[in-house]
């Protein structure tokens, strides 16, 4: 019966947790151990100190306690409030040649403040929950949450909530198959037992995969998708063969314009040949008259630019800055200003502790501190200090401004001249004619050059809007192919997923159906020949005479199908049961006996006195008192 | 002082440091404006003279001081700048050697409204006085913040005349003819800034010197 590869527990030592201290030991030769305890004495804490120790890692640990439908219930003895505490508890077990001890240790306090509703005690006050997993006496010491992972491994944790068996979670079954409502959490747990895990694993690394795809694709790859970018890549070779038109016709209109530029400044030219040649006194004079006009011009322009260009300049200059340094001088000798270094040295002596004197060394009463913080606010700081000393900013240069005003003027005047001479020369209708011309194509040539200007800023945006729309092309057809490389692995990653779901169907399909098996055997076993019971993926049944229905069985058979189930349920052999007969028949006690020790080969019992009779006398263990601290809770 | 980043300056002077920065950009585009007139007027922006975008800022600041001839308000107007100085430009450029001659003018300024320091006086309360508003002017953040909105401000208000912002603006094509002349011509305007800081040194710095 006994099996070494199997989970056996040696030891449970509880101590401080809820105010229990106690420990049980297993003799490991032997199959069964029953401790009788009386009502109230901490069996159901030491099977929900079990569960949450195997179902809550180191770092989920705290307020995941639960006691008798309380959700989360205390840890800490509330006997000793406001008392630091640290309770431990400690499970020696074994599993294939290899002797583990889990150890849960867990420091704090129980408050007595009332919480925010002014109703309940604060309770646990948790400073701090420590895991550690101990191989082979010490050969191998876990920590914190991989202590979890390792229970996880030896398939404890996923167990947990079916080889820690109690009324509790018997109740819980039976509700969860006798209610529609509830079945779904019965659906759950069979599906989260009868997957096996490698299968999830790779299909978790399958979505992760995949997502990672999407993600550095920013899409899905859809057929979709791809049509999109498709579209989006024509739209954008629309918009691109739309602009070169565009650039087209506007290279066109500035060749147009240069090409008339070309041919007015070729009229000008020949204009004003014809002028020249035509020996007219008058034409000539006009001739002479607007060189000088323009010479007088550019003359004005000249200065104007100088003035613009120093006109911040005559903010440096121009004045006699040493009469500003001789304020600052004066300022200086008259306000008998401090010497910079003066505020290092109060700092030093104000700052020091305690502080003293760094001149002397002798140590600043409160009254001397005042003095030297005083002090303080009469030393103006570096920065201060070297303003006051500094020389006004300044340049050499002179502008004689008001003989720049009156050259300017006197070059208006002279070009005013001009300019009335120019008005007043009497040409021929013909000179009119051809100045005219001159002047009206001149005027029509600056206006080309703006043109042409214009044209060229909109050249250069229609130039910059094509690169801009063949690099967002070129990205958009780097992508598409992207696309379709990846859309090619996402859909063998489908293929796989739906491999592995297919796979994971059939085992599921199989599990039922042999949990169903052993599940019918067991009630079978139990109960008697015209009993059976059935595991569907959403519903869990007793039949009597091959009639399967909710309402079968009564108390009795529905808690022998509630731990019919969790037995099928369990992948570790033991069962700890608490208070393990409850409400079953005397009739069917035996039988239930019977077939837990034919089944397990750990049986731990915590019983209540009454449930001896019929029940643990067959299997004949020793029977063990438990004691909590000095006082003993139940004496056989 | 390091480079001076975004401060405020009343909207005329942005639009003024705007039309610069784009003249600016279209004489190096080779653009020219379409409805000019060629006879009448210079062909390039005289504008496009400025050394630096933020020369026509600091020539606005010292007009400022040098028309009002007032002291700089302390911290707590800042909340009348936020409410009438509207615009903002962001300069990349230092202004050191300009700050440094606008806080002597200041000072001058202080010395002109406090007086010197007196024997008779408590010497220890106008020393405190005087570092205070030294310490004031010589923080960046209050030249940045209160200083230069505040004198900018008062170069672009003027009651019976167009401001000196506002014509310098228009002084990018001046035409030459006398008629045609207004108080937006260079020479005008550089005769009208000399003027403004000969007004200010005779009845502060000289006055001072003479004491």
């Amino acid at each position: 019966m006994k099996d070494s590869s199997s989970l056996t527990f040696s030891y449970i030592d509880v101590e401080g947790y809820r105010g229990r201290n106690f420990k049980l030991d297993f003799d490991t030769s032997k199959s069964e151990h029953v401790f009788v305890m009386d009502g109230n004495t901490g069996k159901t804490t030491i099977i929900e100190l079990l569960r949450w120790c195997f179902n809550y890692k180191e770092s989920n640990a705290e307020g995941n306690f639960r006691h008798m439908f309380a959700d989360p219930a205390h840890v800490m003895d509330w006997d000793y409030p406001g008392e630091e505490q640290e309770c431990m508890i400690e499970i020696g077990f074994s599993k294939e040649g290899r002797n583990y001890v889990f150890k849960r240790t867990t420091k704090g306090t129980y408050s007595l403040d009332k919480d925010e509703d002014e109703e309940e005690d604060t309770g646990d006050i948790i400073r701090e929950i420590s895991d550690t997993l101990e191989i082979d006496r010490g050969n191998e010491v876990y920590q914190g949450d991989k202590v979890n992972r390792i229970l996880n491994d030896l398939r404890i944790s996923p167990s947990a909530d079916y080889f820690l068996f109690d009324g509790e979670r018997a109740r819980e079954y039976m509700l969860y198959a006798s209610d529609k409502k509830e079945v779904h959490n019965l659906v759950e747990a069979i599906n989260k037992r009868v997957t096996p895990r490698r299968l999830t694993t790779y299909k978790q690394k399958l979505n992760e995969l995949q997502k990672r795809i999407y993600d550095e694709l920013g899409s899905k790859a859809s057929k979709k998708g791809q049509t999109r970018v498709m579209n989006k890549i024509n739209e954008i070779k629309r918009d691109i063969n739309e602009a070169e038109e565009k650039k087209s016709n506007f290279e066109d209109e500035i060749n147009i314009r240069r090409r008339k530029v070309i041919e007015f400044e070729d009229r000008i030219d020949e204009l004003n040949k014809k002028i020249i040649d035509s020996k007219s006194e008058e034409l000539e004079k006009r001739h002479d008259l607007e060189k000088k006009i323009n010479t007088i011009k550019t003359e004005i322009n000249s200065e104007r630019e100088n003035i613009i260009g120093n006109l911040l300049e005559i903010l440096s200059s121009e004045k006699d800055f040493n009469i500003i340094e001789d304020i600052k001088e004066n300022i200086r000798e008259r306000g008998r200003l401090p010497e910079p270094y003066r505020e290092d040295l109060i700092d030093l002596c104000l700052n020091s502790d305690p502080p003293s004197c760094e001149i002397c060394g002798r140590e600043l009463d409160e009254e001397s501190q005042e003095k030297v913080k005083k002090l303080r606010q009469q030393v103006a700081p570096h920065e201060i200090q070297n303003f006051l000393n500094a020389e006004v900013p300044k340049n050499n240069k002179k502008y004689n401004m008001e003989n720049l005003n009156k050259k300017i003027n006197k070059k208006i005047e002279e070009y005013e001249d001009l300019d009335d001479e120019l008005e007043s020369l009497d040409l021929s209708d013909k000179e009119e004619k051809w100045i005219k011309e001159r002047d009206d194509k001149r005027k029509k040539l600056r206006e080309f050059e703006s043109e042409i200007g214009d044209y060229k800023g909109d050249l250069e945006a229609i130039k910059s809007f094509i690169d801009n729309k063949k690099e967002e092309r070129e990205r958009l057809e780097e992508k598409s192919k992207t696309l379709k490389q990846y859309r090619i692995v996402l859909d063998e990653i489908e293929k796989a997923k739906d491999a592995i779901q297919k796979t994971k169907d059939e085992i599921k399909d199989e599990t039922i159906e042999i949990i169903s098996d052993t599940l019918g055997e067991s009630v079978n076993y139990i109960l008697g020949d015209n009993f059976s019971a059935k595991l569907t993926e959403d519903s869990l049944l007793l039949g009597q005479n091959d009639r399967f229905h909710r309402e079968v069985g009564g108390m009795s058979g529905k808690l022998i199908l509630s731990y019919c189930f969790a037995e099928s349920m369990t992948e570790v052999n033991p069962m700890i049961i608490d208070t393990p007969v409850g409400n079953i028949d005397d009739s069917v006690r035996e039988k239930l006996s019977e077939h837990l020790i034919t089944n397990h080969n750990q049986i731990i019992l915590l019983c209540l006195p009454t449930e001896l009779d019929y029940f643990v006398d067959p299997m004949d263990p020793q029977k063990e008192c438990v004691e909590n601290k000095e006082e003993v809770t139940w004496v056989l | 002082m390091g480079t001076l980043g975004i401060i405020k300056i009343p909207l005329e002077l942005q639009n003024l440091i705007e039309r610069i920065s784009d003249e600016r950009e279209d004489e190096l585009n080779e653009y020219r404006p379409s409805d000019f007139d060629l006879d009448k007027y210079n062909e390039t922006s005289l504008l496009l003279q400025f050394n630096r975008l933020v020369d026509p800022v600091v020539i606005a600041m010292f007009i400022g001081l040098f028309k009002t001839q007032s002291l700089p308000p302390r911290e707590e107007n800042e909340i009348e700048i936020d409410s009438e100085v509207k615009g903002e430009y962001e300069f990349n450029v230092d202004i050191e050697k300009y700050k440094e001659l606008f806080n002597n003018y200041l000072l001058c300024l202080w010395i002109k409204r406090n007086g010197y320091p007196n024997k008779d006086d408590n010497i220890y309360v106008y020393r405190e006085k005087l570092y205070n508003f030294l310490n004031q002017i010589n923080n960046d953040d209050y030249f940045k913040k209160i200083i230069i909105p505040f004198y900018t401000k008062k170069s672009c208000r003027e009651e019976t005349k167009r401001s000196f912002v506002s014509r310098l603006e228009d002084s990018g094509y001046v035409g030459f003819k006398k008629e045609e002349l207004s108080m937006a011509s260079p020479e005008f305007l550089a005769k009208e800034l000399i003027n403004l800081q000969n007004k200010f040194w005779e009845n502060v710095i000289m006055e001072l010197s003479l004491e």
